[in-house]
Formats: structure tokens, C-alpha cells, sequence
């Protein structure tokens, strides 16, 4: 039983900004605000993004940093909605059943869709998807539940096209979802991790992390096909093998649930300090926790100090490394 | 804030909560960090802002208005306090126009109802009457900045920061003209060449050690807890609302009123239950507010908001 009134903070997170990796490629020289020139000869360049012509001056139109690409001149701010790549992993809530897709939220300016002819059904995608697969679609996935996916095409208006087609894709089940401001998200080849503490993370790009005891599995089939481990279970239930309530209502055991509560605070602490997520951040968070009990690290004295001491380590890390 | 979560999420949550093991890392019994400053507002004559783990915020602020008042109409002393909740749209879209005014009644009503008796556990309240027909009102205005689970909480301990940072000017009753009486702000002059609207004028506080504090009490499956977060709100079957006076000198935690919030269906031991949880919260949280009214020390009004 612990009651803490405190008083407002006397560091405010964003001075740990400039510790952070978040903003080791950005040059100072070329921060701009609305209505600032973005170049000294606006004839050899081309406008992009972020800016607009005045006076025959090439002026931005954002706060944020100008990038040069050839000659596409374009400002970039830091925090901005995601927009998705082709490629990307993301972490989306369904918002929406419709007539053969799913609309589901990524965090994005408008919502994503995911078609029912993108998705990895029970019994392989050998199927042809047909009338009574569309009936049952809300079955399968519905209002408010959780899916990873990957982006298979972005459209002219931003809208994602993502599809679920592979085994390691698909409805994500027991686990804890964090929101994280997509700029702290480091674009890197693996998504899907699986710490040494006994559970797994999926960082998607669009700044939802999800915590959960462990990654979907695969085994195969006799005929060849890849299904998860929930459409495995599913199989029992129907052969009467497992009962319904021990296949769905599955308890987490003790160590794995502490150990993905300390990462969940270890995600917040990291976000809450504008410190990027990525493997090496959440381990060295996680070690450097571990003196500390998990309610603690909500606590400011101590986050603040721990939020410093990681982002020097990493610091140290970073310039070791180049 | 409404959070929409999968069933799976609640089944995670659920049997956290059940052992004990909530997802941010803490027991059934805990409350989030929470914030208290005072004299946050420099319009008002006391102001108090509370951040309950860095999404809930409420700001309390309290204007004084000498009042005159028929005797013969109200014969025996009125407690002076009058609650006004606001619930604005920066809290939850539902909020938007008059949405959240019906809202904000219930809860100022829960809160007339708690602080009907002030004359008795606030001491020197009675000195609120200076004169026959004559009282300060002391006008209590809540707003809801941010809405994250726990708000009865949060405006409670708002109203008690905003309470004990209230001064109440000292006034000079003198007879006036057809009986009735001219109330003056008293000013005691110390001597020296100051004129007399340079002399400050003299002030009294209020104790408020005895206030009541209102405390949710929610059921996620067989567990009980308090201040729940709103994912954990999403998940509760019932949801209680315990007012809670301390008696420091016998060392008793009176229940001052048990209300529910919404629907559900509980029985009457979990009721019990849930008050018991209620009074043990209550010492903890009195004893961290006494220490934190006591070592506050004063910044710039307003400086917190930019951080």
C-alpha cells in the first residue's frame, strides 16, 4: 500500500531530448519555422513537402528540419502522424467489419484497410475466399480486437493496404499494448523480438508496441500448410481434446506476467523521456530496472534518474560503436 | 477517455488484477503518483491542480462573495460552500456542449451531500458569518482538464488543497444606518506613513484536517481495488462511491456516504468489503496529504502548466 502526493516535476521530460537517439540525425544548422527562406538560391531547387513559393523564395510552411534529396528540397517535422511505408510491421486495432475488409485503426490519418483476400485463414491460403467466408468474417476478426500486419501497398491518399499473410502475422491475443509516438520507433530489419526474460515484443512501426508472453508459433500440417497455434487449439477444442474454457481463458503464468509488466514500464519510462525503442533500449532499460520495483518506476525521482542514466549508456554505446 | 480493448487484453487484465498484479506494476491497494500544487491560479482566492499518475487533472478554484442574506428566511446557519463540477470537451468529446453538464450536477450533488455537515468537522467555518445577514459564500468551482479513471478522488483532494490555500479576508462590523451594518475589510495599521489601501489587509485559513475525501471503489472479477486507469475501467462489474471522514483524535474513519456509479450487481459482502478497502486507502492517503500540504513550498502561480 503505497500513497505518494507529490509536487509538480522540476525537470520536464523533453530536456532528456537531447540525450536521446531520436535526434542524432538532425543538424541544427537547418531548423526552420513557418514563414523562414529554406534556401539562398531557390532557382536550383525543387519544392517538396513542407514548403510553398513566395515572392519567388522557397519558404516552409512547418516547424522542423529542411532535407535535401538531389534537388527536392522539403521540411520534416519530428512528431508527425505515421504514414506508412511498403513493408512496414504495424500493430493495428480493427475499428470497422465491412463487406470483405476490415477498417482498422494504425494511428495514421485515416484508418487502414485490410481486405479478406489478404488474410491467412484456418486451413491454409490454399482456399478461395467465397460467400460464407464473408458471412463469418466478424468470427474471425471483430470490432476492437487486435491484429499485426504488415503494409502491402500505401494509396495515393495515404490509406494502408495490409495484408496477414504469413504465420507470423495475424490476431494478437493476451498481452499489453502501449502507445508510443511513432518518431521513437527506429526503422530496423527485425520487428518481432524475443527477450531472454521469458516473453516476446512486437514493435510496430506505427508506435503501438505489444507486450505478450510469446510470439505466434507455427507447426505444420499433414498436408504441408503452415497454421498458428490459436488455429491448432481451435482444432483440439472441435476434436474435444482441450475444453473451451481451458483453450480461451489460458492463464499467463506468474514470472512470465512480472517480467512483461516490467517491460510495459520500461516502454512508458523510455517514451515518457522521449528515449527511442528498440531492442537495445528495452534490455538496457530492463537491467538497469531491476533494483527498482515496477510501481516505482511510474514514480518521478526515480524515472527521471533512470531515464538519464540509460540515455548516457546508450550515448556510450552509440560512439563506441562509430 | 473511453479505451476500447480486445476481450484477450481483458482476460490479461482480469487475472493480473485477481493476483494482485496489476499492468502497471502495482497492488489492488495502490494509487497512481500523485500530483499537489497550490496557488495555481492567481485570480481566485485559493486554487489547487491535481494530477493523478499524469493523466487525470483537476483544478479547483474558489472565489469569495460577501453575501447578504434574510435572517427571518433562514433562521439557523448554512454551511457557505457550493460546489459547481465542469466537465469540459479537452476531457472526453462526449463532453462537448452540454454534455458534460449533467454529469457535472450529479457530482457536485455527491459532493453537497459529503460536505453538508462542514459547520461540524471544519472548526472555524462559523466565522464565514460575520455578522447577522452577512456571510462569505464560498463559491467552489471544479474543472476537469483531463479524464483518466479516478476523477471523485482527484476533485476531492483538490477541494481539500483548494480549501486549506483559501484565504478569508478578516472584516470590521460597524452599525450603519437604518440598522443594518457596513462590513469593512480590516486593515491594522502598524503605524508609519502608508496610505490605507496599502496596508495589507488581514487574513485566516481554514482547517481543514477533518474533510472528507471520496473515493472510488471498483470489482474486476473477485478483486477489489482502487483508482482504476481506464483500460481497467473497461473491465469492472461495479463501481462504488465512498465518502470517507477522518476523526484524527479518535482515530475512526466514518463513512459519510456509499453511492454507485453506473450499473452492476453486487452483493452485500462485496459491499462491505469494498467500504473496508475504502477506509484503509482513506489513512494512507490522509497521512501522505497532511505531509504534502505540510512541506509544500510555493512556486510562480501558473508555472506548472507549461512544463
Amino acid at each position: 500500500m503505497s500513497y505518494e502526493i507529490s509536487g509538480p516535476p522540476l525537470i520536464s521530460p523533453w530536456m532528456m531530448l537531447s540525450m536521446s537517439e531520436a535526434r542524432t540525425d538532425i543538424d541544427e544548422t537547418k531548423i526552420v519555422i513557418p514563414g523562414q527562406p529554406v534556401c539562398d538560391a531557390p532557382q536550383q531547387f525543387m519544392r517538396g513537402h513542407g514548403t510553398y513559393t513566395r515572392d519567388g523564395e522557397i519558404v516552409s510552411s512547418l516547424s522542423g528540419v529542411v532535407q535535401q534529396l538531389n534537388r527536392l528540397l522539403m521540411v520534416k517535422t519530428i512528431k508527425q502522424r505515421y504514414a506508412g511505408e511498403v513493408g512496414d510491421v504495424v500493430v493495428a486495432r480493427v475499428v470497422e467489419v465491412q463487406s470483405k475488409r476490415w477498417k482498422c485503426d494504425v494511428t495514421s490519418r485515416l484508418h487502414a484497410n485490410l481486405p479478406l483476400g489478404s488474410v491467412l485463414l484456418p486451413g491454409g491460403d490454399f482456399r478461395r475466399k467465397d460467400v460464407e467466408d464473408e458471412e463469418k468474417m466478424s468470427e474471425f476478426l471483430k470490432k476492437g480486437e487486435l491484429i499485426c500486419a504488415e503494409v502491402q501497398q500505401v494509396q495515393h491518399d495515404g490509406t494502408l493496404m495490409l495484408h496477414t499473410r504469413n504465420n507470423k502475422y495475424g490476431k494478437l491475443q493476451q498481452g499489453i499494448m502501449i502507445k508510443v509516438p511513432p518518431h521513437l520507433i527506429k526503422k530496423s530489419k527485425k520487428h518481432f523480438h524475443t527477450l531472454p526474460y521469458g516473453m516476446a515484443v512486437i514493435i510496430g512501426c506505427n508506435g503501438n508496441v505489444w507486450v505478450t508472453p510469446s510470439l505466434p508459433e507455427t507447426t505444420v500440417e499433414e498436408d504441408g500448410s503452415h497454421i498458428t497455434e490459436f488455429q491448432e487449439r481451435s482444432k483440439d477444442v472441435a476434436h474435444k481434446e482441450v475444453s473451451f474454457e481451458n483453450m480461451y481463458f489460458q492463464k499467463v503464468p506468474q514470472d512470465v506476467r512480472l517480467a512483461m509488466i516490467r517491460v510495459a514500464a520500461c516502454i512508458r519510462l523510455l517514451r515518457d523521456y522521449s528515449i527511442a525503442i528498440f531492442l537495445n533500449s528495452l534490455t538496457t532499460c530492463y537491467e538497469m530496472s531491476q533494483p527498482y520495483d515496477i510501481k516505482e518506476l511510474s514514480e518521478q525521482d526515480t524515472s527521471s534518474r533512470l531515464a538519464y542514466l540509460i540515455a548516457a549508456r546508450l550515448m556510450q554505446e552509440f560512439s563506441s560503436q562509430n | 477517455m473511453e479505451v476500447q480493448i480486445s476481450d484477450d487484453e481483458k482476460l490479461f487484465l482480469i487475472h493480473g488484477v485477481e493476483s494482485d498484479l496489476r499492468n502497471d506494476g502495482r497492488s489492488c491497494e495502490d494509487f497512481r503518483p500523485m500530483i499537489l500544487e497550490r496557488g495555481v491560479l492567481s485570480g481566485t482566492n485559493g486554487s489547487c491542480r491535481v494530477q493523478l499518475g499524469q493523466t487525470t487533472d483537476v483544478l479547483a478554484g474558489i472565489k469569495l462573495e460577501l453575501e447578504s442574506f434574510d435572517t427571518i428566511a433562514y433562521p439557523k446557519p448554512r454551511q457557505p460552500i457550493y460546489f459547481h463540477v465542469d466537465f469540459t470537451a479537452n476531457a472526453s468529446t462526449q463532453f462537448a456542449g452540454k454534455g458534460g453538464d449533467q454529469y457535472g450536477e450529479e457530482v457536485a450533488a455527491a459532493f453537497h451531500a459529503a460536505y453538508s455537515r462542514s459547520l461540524d468537522f471544519i472548526p472555524n467555518l462559523s466565522k464565514t458569518l460575520v455578522a447577522e445577514g452577512y456571510r462569505w459564500k464560498i463559491n467552489m468551482d471544479v474543472s476537469i482538464l483531463q479524464w483518466a479513471g479516478s476523477f471523485p478522488d482527484a476533485i476531492s483532494l483538490a477541494v481539500i488543497g483548494a480549501l486549506s490555500d483559501l484565504e478569508i479576508p478578516e472584516v470590521e462590523v460597524a452599525p450603519d444606518d437604518g440598522g443594518k451594518v457596513s462590513v469593512v475589510l480590516k486593515r491594522p495599521r502598524h503605524g508609519g506613513n502608508m496610505r490605507d489601501e496599502e496596508v495589507p489587509v488581514e487574513m485566516w485559513k481554514l482547517d481543514v484536517t477533518k474533510c472528507p475525501l471520496l473515493l472510488t471503489v471498483s470489482k474486476i472479477g473477485t478483486a477489489n481495488l482502487v483508482d482504476c486507469c481506464p483500460e481497467e475501467e473497461s473491465c469492472i462489474r461495479a463501481q462504488l462511491l465512498v465518502g470517507i471522514s477522518q476523526n484524527p483524535e479518535e482515530e475512526k474513519y466514518d463513512v459519510t456516504c456509499v453511492k454507485q456509479l453506473g450499473g452492476g450487481l453486487l452483493e452485500m459482502e462485496s459491499v462491505l468489503e469494498m467500504i473496508e478497502l475504502a477506509q484503509k486507502a482513506t489513512k494512507g492517503i490522509y497521512e501522505a496529504l497532511a505531509k504534502r500540504l505540510k512541506t509544500e513550498e510555493r512556486r510562480k502561480p501558473g508555472h506548472s502548466f507549461l512544463l
